[in-house]
């Protein structure tokens, strides 16, 4: 009979804290950067408000800073996008589907993938260490 | 009783509510009970250091755990590394994956 094997992790993170309330997904996305410098595996598992971040009506740059009108910001879709373009195979981000769909939330750039909460579980036990980032 | 290895990682300030120094204090107890523990401040965390909460680091630090202040965190909160009690570590996210995944390591998120 054959086995199928499931894929370890290194590091999951699992945000479901809402972004732009504060500086969370700053500490998360800094996190996560710091354990791909150090040659780790990253899943980041975003619940609830957190699929916000990664949707296309966002663009590739933020809205116009008024104190600084030439600049120019990436959105939070377009930074995620970099970061999976620049670790293939070692970080992967995951929609959860039924926040998304709660919320209305569905329309993910492309490289992100959608999971079931079904699969929370059997996703937290695919990894070696697991980050709960609450507070929703 | 074996001695186990924790990360506690503090992002919400003490003014929040009763919770942040309740886990600074949690940390205590973890650390006198003989555990290995490093207590991470982040975000409005950092603001640990610079109130009355500090007789907790101090107390955690006198237990022998290691209380370590995020750089971004307090950089970005005019904190400078200078106001920083001694018993207090200024790291960046690096060292917080070296612990994170130190053997048995468990982490805890507030």
């Amino acid at each position: 009979m054959a086995v199928i094997a499931q894929r370890q992790w290194d590091l999951l993170l699992i945000v479901t804290a809402a972004p732009h309330s504060n500086d969370v997904i700053t500490t998360a996305l800094r996190l996560g950067q710091a354990a791909l410098d150090q040659e780790k595996t990253v899943r980041v598992w975003a619940c609830g408000y957190a699929n916000m971040l990664t949707q296309n009506a966002h663009g590739t740059s933020k809205p116009v800073n008024t104190r600084d009108t030439q600049g120019t910001y990436p959105s939070s879709a377009e930074i995620v996008r970099r970061m999976l373009a620049e670790n293939p195979g070692r970080l992967s981000w995951i929609a959860c589907t039924a926040c998304s769909a709660e919320r209305g939330a569905t329309d993910h750039i492309s490289e992100i993938r959608y999971r079931s909460p079904a699969r929370f579980l059997s996703t937290i036990q695919a990894s070696r260490r697991t980050v709960f980032i609450g507070g929703c | 009783m074996p001695v186990k290895r924790y990360l506690l990682i503090e992002s919400q300030g003490t003014w929040a509510g009763p919770n942040a120094a309740r886990f600074i204090e949690d940390a205590c107890v973890l650390a006198e009970a003989g555990n290995e523990v490093s207590l991470f401040l982040v975000q409005d965390g950092v603001f640990a250091v610079a109130d009355g909460a500090s007789e907790l680091l101090k107390r955690l630090a006198e237990s022998g755990g290691n209380v370590l202040v995020d750089d971004f965190s307090t950089a970005q909160r005019a904190l400078p590394a200078r106001s920083l009690p001694s018993h207090v570590k200024q790291v960046g996210m690096d060292t917080v994956v070296q612990e994170l995944f130190a053997d048995g390591c468990q982490v805890v998120w507030h």
